[in-house]
């Protein structure tokens, strides 16, 4: 399966404290709709030549519902037109902030197959919302009545909650709102990356992160049936108690040659992390296939790094099957080179050995099948 | 027509305006049972209950073989004199009749106890006064007890209907329901709950328009209700068995009712847990 985050919009009506694409790109670029012909006919392209490869379009942004239904319908059109034997081999999700979807959108989400939203959201006032004060009461007032148009119509949803330091001063309170708000727990929490002096008010180290999840890990597990999919409660006790590896993009090791950004002048990269960042570029689809954009040479360096960590800072780790290093855009952002562990190991570890362990009284044996 | 079940009030004029309709009838005489049956018959409604509000003792109450023929929500105010009532037992626990009594009276809870362990369907009014823990012990026992008797509700409701993944309300059992039920009054104007209805806070100035509820705000407002507690960040948005009240008691001057609902979710749990095992009579 390959991934294609499609960032068809970088503008957002939203101004969250701690999220980098409004910040970094001002400009608000939408993809025009030759460019989206373009991603379509290099998709098509792809698919026909790997008849075993399926792709995933994860519409992201900015706020992709900013572009209105009329453009989900361009999508359509042109999906049907130019993949029309292929298109059963590709699927569609959405990240959106909610606040914009209403009726309009229903239909043309349905025909896409989508059957499920993720979004996000924030108990805590000012960190998600419009305009310079975040007007957390307007954002919260709009993503519940989206989130009215989606229980109306039947889709699921999940949500990413960020923690943050202000998380840290009541977990389990936060905790319980976000199960009241997705009574399954469909939700994950993410630590914040902060990446510049001005907001590192909100930054958590990776130590308070563990801490968090333990607080938060010893109710779930005593309550696991009642909200089972939060992450990453639910992929590690599948990765260690039920031994069916379960893991995101992040601790798979396995992104190297499955990802793509899009950007919406048609430009690629690795993630929507590497393209903020200008590294990790992979031209532009109107230039490249996007089969050669997925074996561009540069990738080898993410591949390379899961020959030499094992080798090197992560020997002897027990938990290396569960992480493989993290995300190499965590090294990057502290190393500015790809070849370390992420600092978010440190989070993982200390959860698992502090509390996932204790609380399951399960320990991860990484030579047990 | 309507998909919703109407609470009316027993009106011959207004029985005769809902034809073929889903009612609940109202009355406050319990003699008028055997004649509401016979008026929601001739009218051709679908009589789903009636909603007896007699107030007094339960002992005092007159119970017939009419009874039978539909559920009856009765509530009484006390049980009343055992020795009264004890001769009536084998009856009313042979009927579709669940009595209803408050916490207003410290003993009812007890009573509610003694009434279902003697085969009658209960329900606990849940109002202020409430003393939670023995509304916890009684829940216990409903749940887990393993002798066979009479339902207590919302106990039981929630043992029956709760599913994680759903938000669930038990507002039906005191016919608090907006989804599914509307209250009326005798000029055929309808409101939302039956508090609503007596402050005369109607959404519809006539049965003739329940087409057009779903394009009401305040009905909206009500179904969706549930979100205002997260967009105030309320106390109730963070309680832990905020899944099984939806807020119910916030602002009635309540506390103890978060580890009430807290407890009674995982005894809901256990239940549903140990009927799945078949451990349960």
């Amino acid at each position: 399966m390959t991934t294609i985050i499609l960032k068809a919009t970088e503008a957002c009506n939203s101004n969250c404290y701690y999220c980098d694409v409004v910040r970094k790109q001002g400009s608000g670029r939408s993809m025009p709709l030759e460019v989206l012909e373009t991603v379509y006919r290099r998709v098509d392209e792809h698919l026909r030549s790997s008849p075993e490869d399926r792709i995933s379009l994860l519409w992201h942004g900015g706020e992709p519902l900013l572009l209105g239904p009329e453009y989900f319908r361009a999508a359509l059109q042109l999906q049907r037109r130019l993949c029309a034997d292929t298109q059963s081999r590709i699927s569609h999700d959405v990240q959106t902030n909610l606040t914009l979807f209403d009726e309009s959108f229903v239909d043309v989400f349905r025909e896409l197959g989508i059957t499920a939203l993720g979004t996000s959201y924030d108990p805590e006032p000012h960190m998600r919302g419009p305009g310079r004060a975040r007007d957390s009461t307007r954002y919260n007032e709009g993503f519940m009545r989206g989130l009215r148009v989606l229980e109306r119509h039947g889709f699921a949803w999940g949500m990413i909650y960020v923690v943050t330091q202000r998380s840290l001063r009541q977990p389990l309170e936060t905790f319980h709102f976000l199960t009241n708000l997705s009574l399954e727990g469909a939700f994950n929490l993410n630590a914040v990356l902060i990446y510049d002096q001005q907001r590192k008010d909100v930054a958590i180290t990776a130590e308070q992160f563990a801490d968090f999840l333990g607080t938060l890990f010893e109710v779930w597990w005593k309550h696991r049936d009642r909200f089972p999919a939060v992450e990453p409660f639910r992929a590690l006790r599948e990765s260690i108690i039920d031994r069916r590896l379960s893991l995101g993009c992040v601790d798979s090791g396995q992104c190297t040659y499955h990802h793509v950004n899009v950007a919406p002048d048609g430009s690629t990269s690795q993630c929507g992390r590497a393209a903020d960042w200008n590294i990790l570029s992979y031209g532009n689809l109107a230039d490249r296939s996007l089969t050669d954009v997925l074996r561009d040479p540069e990738r080898e360096q993410l591949e390379r790094r899961q020959q030499v960590l094992p080798q090197g800072e992560c020997a002897g780790c027990r938990f290396w099957k569960l992480c493989h290093g993290g995300c190499p855009l965590d090294a990057y952002s502290q190393h500015r080179d790809f070849l370390h562990k992420s600092e978010w190991c440190e989070a993982k570890r200390g959860f698992i050995e502090r509390y996932f362990e204790p609380v399951t009284g399960v320990r991860f044996d990484p030579d047990q099948d | 027509m309507t998909s919703h079940a109407l609470v009316v009030p027993h009106d011959q004029d207004l029985l005769r305006r809902l034809k073929g309709q889903t009612v609940v009838v109202r009355t406050d005489d319990p003699a008028s049972v055997a004649t509401i049956l016979t008026d929601t018959d001739r009218h051709d409604l679908r009589l789903r209950g009636i909603w007896l509000k007699a107030g007094g003792a339960l002992a005092n109450v007159e119970v017939d073989e009419s009874w039978r023929r539909c559920r009856v929500a009765l509530e009484v105010d006390v049980m009343g004199s055992y020795r009264v009532l004890r001769r009536r037992l084998g009856l009313l626990s042979g009927l579709r009749t669940r009595v209803y009594l408050s916490t207003r009276e410290p003993e009812n809870v007890t009573n509610v106890r003694v009434l279902a362990s003697l085969g009658v369907a209960c329900a606990v009014v849940i109002e202020q006064p409430v003393d939670w823990d023995a509304l916890a012990d009684l829940a216990t026992y409903a749940l887990l007890g393993l002798r066979s008797r009479g339902s207590i509700e919302p106990m039981h409701y929630l043992a029956r209907n709760y599913v994680a993944r759903h938000r669930t309300d038990f507002g039906a059992i005191y016919f608090d329901d907006p989804k599914n039920l509307l209250h009326v009054d005798d000029q055929g104007r309808v409101a939302l709950s039956h508090r609503e209805l007596l402050r005369g806070d109607v959404v519809l100035q006539s049965v003739d328009e329940l087409s057009g509820l779903e394009c009401v705000e305040a009905y909206q407002e009500r179904i969706y209700g549930w979100q205002r507690h997260f967009l105030d960040a309320d106390a109730c948005a963070c309680c832990p068995g905020w899944r099984i009240c939806l807020g119910r008691y916030l602002g009635s001057g309540s506390s103890g009712c978060a580890s009430f609902f807290e407890e009674l979710l995982d005894l809901v749990e256990q239940y549903q847990a140990r009927r799945g095992q078949g451990r349960l009579g």
